[in-house]
């Protein structure tokens, strides 16, 4: 542990075996790593089927993306015993960032592919179906305006989430987004995000790390974070968009 | 005018050839054009051809290691005295497969030299279409690992696609299971074929618990989590279930003992039933002691000697872009061919063995066939090489997504670093090796594609497409 440091960040990472699909633990990282630079120690709590630890500890908590057969594995711990202690410290501002089948199970509901539900755990205003073996999946690299920026990645899936209230993350300006119809992705409920970008999310969206950074000093009363260089990430996240738009249909 | 009608099939294969042959004059590589041509004009042409091979086929599928273990297979038959019959790398398939077997065919749709046996690399989701035209005599299945996602979506998809093949075989055929991942040996499960396993019992060579990206950790029959005793890759290891009571089952094809020898090869004690056979591999990384197993259970299938089978095996290189060293502007080029997270990590952990720190050029590019979502450079451990890198160049149509990787991973990342177009890379990374030392480079596919044409631009390697065929 760093002994001068400013002071530990906590991150918890949820169900890090079951929901990791694919890179998704490169938010773990552009999160500690952006801590680390600025002078905080970092711990990663990885958190699995079974008690839940002390979410008011906690200075942020990530969930990634997971197949049906691992969202069916996690749904039930999720709602008895992660789900009132993520409730209770998002309302009181927890930052909470959930990707794709992390995203769906912390709406409403998850309708799968045969039919059976799967219940959330309604941290965020929206409902999500799978439209069915025979429709085409949403894939792609996906390109979305958030606020006056953009975020860049790479979306896969199956089930078509709808708002049933609240904000979108984004605008999509090139892919699906939430249900490939109404132009939203993701979804913000106070300090809660959940979108369906992978890429892994935050690297290339180095203003979305820091935005959920910022909402965990905030909470924990220090001072606002000092920039950064992100000239690499910069270029990165230019080359992405850049990518993106040629390969639009 | 007298119409004269050739056979539907031979007409087809006759077309194909020709047009192969122009599309090649005018320097397209593609290996499944006569393939297309030869299905539009005659349906089950690839049966039909594929009948007519003496001593039948095998098929090889796999994520990884399905281009060296066909190699493997190959070298191990030819020593038996048989005449291989294959595809290139990247015609895995059904299409690519016609078109070899139409290339190999003459003007009365018969194949010049029959008296031959098949050995087919396969696309893991084209396999069931396949084996349906091919009807082989042996399927060899390497592994399972998470590949190019947005291709072919979840694991459990292919396994799915795979049963109602293996339901279907008779004990005509036999399966050559990786006893060691869990997914592949659960397939031997009451199959109706014969079924021979391959696996390493070597205990001083694995690690303790399962890799922090390995795939799939569950027990295919009840889904309960494996415990593990000993893990060598990945997720494949020496496995239990505590739950039902499934465990691995022990291979008939074992590998006793394993010696690396850095980037020469590997030493290896291999068993087969009660004959032991040492023999020394001129590849490296426990992935490709894996290929050997595979390539010594399918001869030990086909009842062929062990020891001449391991002899053989033991004369085979690296193919294009595994582990392969050329020489260039007067330094030993290493080219690493990776796909996926599993792949990338061995690679990486293979270099980080070396005398470094080492000169690397990383090449990721995000076409078809690479898979368009790079996602999956965030579950290779990068972190275990950024350290072991002097000077790093990033190339490639994401060469700028590698530069996050590796600055996230703790490696100093500048700018200059980022060169997407492959032949400005290749040649600024190789004139700034240290002291005209070698230069390690780490690519996805057709960034390999591209690092091999430039090089027979060059004059250094013969244009794949012209090289015997072999290993």
């Amino acid at each position: 542990m760093v002994t001068d440091s400013l002071g530990t960040i906590r991150i918890a990472h949820l169900y890090p075996r079951q929901m990791s699909i694919y890179g998704d633990t490169g938010n773990i990282r552009a999160l500690a790593q952006r801590a680390l630079w600025r002078g905080y120690a970092v711990d990663v709590i990885p958190v699995d089927i079974g008690p839940c630890p002390d979410m008011e500890s906690v200075d942020l908590v990530v969930i990634g993306g997971g197949e049906d057969r691992a969202q069916r594995a996690i749904a039930e711990d999720l709602r008895s015993l992660k789900g009132p202690a993520l409730r209770s410290a998002a309302e009181g501002g927890l930052p909470i960032l959930a990707i794709c089948g992390g995203y769906q199970l912390l709406g409403a509901f998850y309708r799968g592919a045969d039919g059976s539900t799967l219940m959330g755990i309604g941290l965020l205003p929206v409902e999500t179906v799978h439209a069915g073996e025979a429709a085409p999946r949403c894939v792609g690299s996906i390109v979305v305006r958030w606020g006056s920026e953009t975020l860049v990645g790479f979306e896969n899936h199956g089930g078509r989430t709808y708002l049933t209230g609240g904000q979108p993350l984004g605008r999509v300006q090139i892919g699906f987004g939430n249900n490939g119809s109404d132009g939203s992705e993701g979804c913000v409920a106070g300090s809660v995000i959940g979108t369906y970008l992978h890429g892994a999310l935050l690297p290339k969206n180095p203003h979305l790390a820091d935005h959920l950074l910022s909402l965990a000093v905030r909470r924990r009363g220090l001072p606002p974070l000092p920039p950064l260089d992100d000239t690499i990430e910069t270029i990165a996240h230019r080359a992405a968009v850049q990518r993106a738009q040629a390969r639009k249909r | 005018m007298r119409i004269h009608r050739p056979d539907r099939a031979a007409y087809a294969a006759g077309a194909a050839r020709t047009i192969a042959g122009l599309s090649r004059a005018r320097g397209g590589g593609g290996t499944s054009l006569p393939g297309l041509i030869a299905e539009r004009l005659a349906p089950r042409i690839t049966e039909r051809l594929a009948a007519q091979i003496a001593h039948g086929t095998i098929a090889v599928s796999g994520t990884n290691g399905k281009t060296t273990t066909s190699a493997l297979v190959s070298a191990a038959l030819a020593a038996s005295g048989l005449r291989p019959l294959h595809n290139r790398a990247g015609a895995n398939l059904l299409r690519g497969i016609t078109s070899t077997l139409v290339m190999e065919s003459g003007s009365r749709g018969m194949l010049h030299k029959p008296d031959a046996i098949g050995v087919f690399e396969c696309d893991e989701a084209a396999l069931p279409a396949i084996c349906t035209a091919l009807r082989p005599v042996a399927i060899v299945l390497t592994n399972l690992f998470r590949d190019q996602l947005d291709r072919y979506g979840e694991m459990q998809a292919i396994v799915q696609r795979w049963r109602p093949l293996i339901a279907g075989l008779t004990s005509r055929t036999t399966l050559v299971l990786n006893a060691d991942d869990p997914l592949i040996a659960a397939l031997g499960i009451d199959a109706p074929a014969k079924v021979v396993y391959f696996g390493m019992d070597c205990r001083t060579f694995g690690r303790a618990a399962p890799a922090e990206n390995a795939d799939s950790t569950s027990c295919p029959l009840c889904a309960a989590e494996l415990a593990y005793d000993l893990v060598y890759y990945a997720h494949l290891g020496h496995y239990r279930c505590a739950h039902c009571g499934w465990a691995r089952p022990l291979p008939a094809v074992r590998a006793d003992a394993v010696v690396p020898r850095d980037l020469k090869g590997t030493g290896v004690v291999i068993t087969v039933a009660e004959e032991t056979v040492a023999a020394e591999l001129r590849l490296p990384g426990v992935y490709n002691v894996y290929n050997a197993l595979a390539a010594a259970a399918t001869a030990a299938a086909l009842d062929l000697s062990p020891r001449r089978a391991m002899s053989a095996l033991s004369e085979v290189g690296p193919a294009f872009g595994r582990a392969e060293t050329v020489r260039f502007a007067g330094r030993d080029l290493h080219l690493f061919l990776v796909k996926n997270p599993t792949g990338c990590d061995e690679v990486l952990h293979l270099l980080g063995t070396l005398d470094g720190p080492i000169d690397l050029l990383m090449l990721l590019n995000d076409n078809a066939a690479d898979g368009h979502d790079v996602s999956w450079i965030w579950d290779s451990r990068v972190e275990g090489i950024a350290w072991h890198v002097r000077n790093a160049t990033f190339g490639g149509t994401r060469a700028a997504d590698l530069a996050v990787r590796f600055k996230y991973a703790g490696y100093p990342t500048t700018g200059a670093m980022i060169v997407p177009d492959i032949r400005a890379a290749i040649t600024s990374a190789t004139a700034a090796t240290r002291d005209g030392g070698p230069l390690y480079i780490v690519a996805t596919y057709t960034a390999m594609l591209a690092v091999r044409r430039f090089l027979a631009a060059q004059g250094v390697v013969k244009h794949y497409l012209d090289q015997a065929k072999g290993a």
